[in-house]
């Protein structure tokens, strides 16, 4: 249950990144941009990270513990979900973020646009996963309801 | 399955994408308003007024609808005051939302910056309430949602052996 609210939660995160934040950064000001970009890194972990922290542990969780109802397989479609999510960040999205804007150019438009055009993926892979929890959480009370009946 | 548990369904989860949004919000779209620049910030704002209409006022006034709509689609097995309860937190967060928060970013807006100013320190405080109200919506949805599913799970078992 916890591991599915903050599933969702993730999910309201990533869309008001992608709708919101980033699409704020070029309204920033040129001279403030790096500053910016370094401060906004800084205010994501906790509000952030550590739920993320708490899904992913969650996800690794569900592969030997898991309510009546879900199946392995979903928890393995979640897990793999979680897995490739760190891996396009780890691989891709990380080192762009750290090239995206310097303390004398300010914001690299071309990294930028580039960066909103890929973030999709990430947008599309935690929706899947909030989906995923609907899923279980669906699956949850019914499969017992089902096994029993 | 019942229509109410899929709505309910829907709610819990929209409820928990609305409580992503406001925790964001308050952690990390506020704090860096102070770094945007004072020349910056007019179109700046105007920008932020309109791209949280998608993704913060239409998710919100979908979960207040959905719990106006639950309070004449709900079962008997839901208690009437958790439904009562999540339609008055709704009319809360809404209030809040249009009274309180709102103004007070227009406020931060016509000081072209948020920087020192008490405004500033005023919104934070009020979006602290609205984190505690959605906050509160979602852990309500979430238990209102299992306690329905359980019910059903609970009558199944019960219908089977007897």
């Amino acid at each position: 249950l916890i591991t599915s609210a903050l599933g969702l939660y993730a999910v309201g995160n990533i869309w008001l990144v992608q709708l919101v934040s980033y699409r704020l950064w070029p309204y920033v000001g040129r001279q403030e941009a790096y500053a910016y970009h370094i401060a906004w890194w800084h205010s994501i972990w906790g509000v952030l990270f550590v739920p993320a922290g708490v899904v992913v542990v969650g996800s690794v969780a569900m592969l030997w513990i898991r309510p009546e109802g879900i199946s392995r397989q979903s928890a393995r479609v979640g897990f793999n979900l979680q897995a490739v999510i760190y891996i396009v960040t780890a691989a891709w999205f990380g080192p762009l973020m750290a090239r995206l804007a310097t303390p004398d150019s300010g914001l690299s438009l071309p990294l930028y646009h580039l960066l909103m055009t890929t973030h999709w993926v990430r947008v599309a892979l935690f929706t899947a996963y909030g989906l995923v929890c609907c899923y279980m959480l669906a699956k949850s009370a019914n499969g017992l309801a089902w096994r029993n009946a | 399955m019942k229509k109410n548990f899929w709505l309910l369904l829907a709610i819990a989860a929209l409820a928990w994408f609305n409580a992503g949004t406001v925790w964001l919000i308050q952690f990390s779209c506020y704090p860096l308003w102070p770094r945007v620049g004072h020349d910056a910030f007019g179109t700046y704002f105007q920008f932020w007024q309109r791209s949280t209409w998608s993704v913060v006022t239409l998710p919100f006034a979908l979960a207040a609808i959905g719990s106006v709509i639950l309070l004449f689609v709900a079962g008997s097995e839901l208690p009437r005051w958790m439904l009562w309860s999540g339609l008055a937190l709704q009319a809360v967060i809404e209030f809040v939302r249009w009274i309180w928060v709102g103004p007070l970013e227009q406020q931060v807006a016509r000081l072209s910056g948020p920087s020192e100013h008490p405004e500033y320190r005023r919104l934070i405080h009020a979006n602290w309430l609205l984190i505690r109200l959605v906050t509160a919506y979602a852990a309500l949805a979430l238990w209102t949602w299992s306690r329905t599913a359980w019910s059903a799970t609970a009558n199944r078992i019960a219908g089977a052996y007897c």
